[in-house]
């Protein structure tokens, strides 16, 4: 469970992302966050991690308070939660296969034959095994999200962060991936929290849909409620998603 | 009035970076892989160029002194003469300079898309300290390099100089470099050496500095390498001039 309660977040510059932000993850869920560019979604996930600190507020991660945690809570939460980045965020120095091993052998203590092993098994489970002496420059935008939630999920940790799985990719590699959360979801009982624009990918993966905006969390309840509500920026979501399905 | 804000945020933001070094230097784990690695990648990157500018510093050195020194009849301290403004002045400090045009701008390069492209919060989120794994590293491998590659850039500009004085008088490089050794003593080299050490520190803290505060895309990325080479360029001309004051009180010329 991910309890936030009442988080504020602003930057030097003035901007104000998060301005009384509360909003729980049950175990076991999946929470699908909308919300326009620039809107601080990105900033929310951060701060879960404690990427970011937010000056007021609270954030447990499954009852360990992240916000001022010192370096050793932080540690220990961040074993339990994984952080997909927009980008993919690997390492261009390394090779995929390297960019696997780290995490395991950082962290985990894990090398030699056991990680191998490891490292092959979850490049097939994002369908890339082929992939594993390539460098990330060498690889297209869909494969480099796929190496990326490989490398997060190989530690399986019990949350796992979606900051736009699948934003900029073909239709195809978006289904492959949207469907690859629902897998791990169900697999491995993860609990979720995913950042989306994709009509699609909110479809498959949600449980409920939270909206925020203007720093505050302005809906929240399930895909029906959604559906039905008159914010704005959801009738326009869902009203594009009719095109689309 | 906002400048000297501005100014002193920076002041205590490398305060700070380097009171982090201190802290990551001394508690493990110690990524020694990542220092040698560094310590290659970086001679690699300066090497060439620098063996290149300092030939042709010595003999551009040699040649330009030998017409005022035959005028006063002491073309014989020719050698003696290029050896101490290499070994005390010009080779640490040009090679410095070098160094930060090539390194200070890789350093803050590499770091810097790390960070736009969010591989320094995806280290850190794996539980690894980005600052130990990245910086410390690099610090540590410039620093080390710094009086080796200064060393050797001291012996090619001295090479330039034998070469350019036996275009002039075919003087034999066992001659040559038998009247450089006389000339040179203990305090000349090392503390030449050793204020290099200091460099390496400077180029290296201030590219990761850069880096690690590089915001807005690839324009910031750009951002942060040129002022990675200006400013570093800057601090080593600052810490010479420091430095030479102190060598000149504790090691004074016999
Ligand atoms: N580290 C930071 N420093 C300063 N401003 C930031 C930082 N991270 C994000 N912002 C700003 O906060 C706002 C919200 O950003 P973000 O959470 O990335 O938006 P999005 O909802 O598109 O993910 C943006 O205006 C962004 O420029
Ligand atoms: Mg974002």
């Amino acid at each position: 469970m991910i309890e936030i309660r009442d988080v504020y977040k602003a930057f030097g510059s003035g901007l104000r992302p998060l301005q009384g932000v509360s909003l729980d993850v049950p175990t076991g869920t999946n929470v699908v966050v909308l919300g326009k560019s620039g809107s601080g979604k990105s900033v929310l996930l951060k701060s879960i991690v404690g990427l970011l600190v937010p000056e007021h507020g609270s954030i447990t991660v499954a009852g360990e308070e992240v916000v001022g945690a010192d370096r050793r809570t932080l540690q220990s939460i961040r074993r339990k939660v994984g952080y997909v980045f927009q980008s993919g965020a690997l390492y261009d120095s390394l090779t995929v296969g390297e960019n696997l091993a780290f995490p395991l052998e950082k962290t985990r203590g894990i090398t030699g034959s056991e990680a191998r092993e490891r490292v092959m098994h979850y490049l097939e489970q994002v369908g890339l095994p082929e992939k594993v002496n390539k460098m990330p420059s060498e690889l297209s935008g869909g494969q480099r999200k796929r190496i990326g939630v490989a490398r997060t999920i190989i530690t399986e940790p019990e949350y796992l962060l979606y900051d736009e799985p699948t934003t900029g990719l073909d239709p195809q590699t978006t289904k492959e991936i949207a469907e690859l959360i629902v897998h791990l979801k169900q697999d491995l009982k993860i609990t979720a929290v995913t950042v989306t624009h994709d009509p699609y990918c909110l479809h498959i993966v949600a449980d409920t849909v939270a909206y925020l905006e203007e720093g505050k969390i302005l809906f929240n309840g399930t895909k029906d409620e959604a559906h039905r509500s008159d914010v704005e920026f959801l009738r326009i979501f869902f009203s594009l998603q009719e095109h689309r399905v | 009035m906002n400048h000297l804000k501005s100014v002193i945020l920076q002041f205590g933001s490398y305060t700070q970076f380097i009171g982090r070094f201190f802290r990551t230097i001394f508690t493990p784990p110690h990524e020694f892989r990542q220092i040698m690695r560094h310590v290659d990648d970086f001679g690699a990157m300066s090497l060439p160029l620098i063996a290149v500018v300092n030939f042709i510093m010595g003999l551009i050195l040699a040649m330009q002194s030998r017409p005022t020194m035959e005028k006063f009849g002491a073309a014989a301290f020719i050698p003696a003469m290029v050896t101490i403004s290499i070994v005390r002045e010009l080779g640490p400090v040009i090679t410095a300079l070098l160094v930060a045009g090539r390194v200070a701008s890789g350093i803050g390069a590499e770091l810097g898309s790390m960070k736009v492209t969010e591989q320094i919060d995806a280290m850190e989120c794996s539980g690894v300290d980005p600052y130990n794994y990245l910086v410390t590293t690099r610090v540590i491998a410039l620093a080390l390099l710094m009086p080796i590659i200064t060393l050797y850039a001291e012996f090619v500009g001295i090479f330039g100089s034998y070469v350019a004085e036996f275009l002039a008088t075919g003087v034999t490089l066992r001659y040559y470099y038998g009247q450089v050794i006389e000339s040179l003593t203990f305090v000349d080299v090392v503390p030449g050496l050793l204020k290099t050490i200091a460099f390496g520190f400077a180029i290296a803290v201030i590219g990761a500095h850069k880096g690690f505060n590089t915001d807005s895309g690839t324009e910031g990325v750009g951002r942060a390498t040129t002022s990675a080479v200006v400013l570093s360029s800057l601090w080593i001309i600052l810490i010479d001039m420091i430095l030479v004051k102190v060598s000149i009180t504790y090691f004074p010329n016999p």
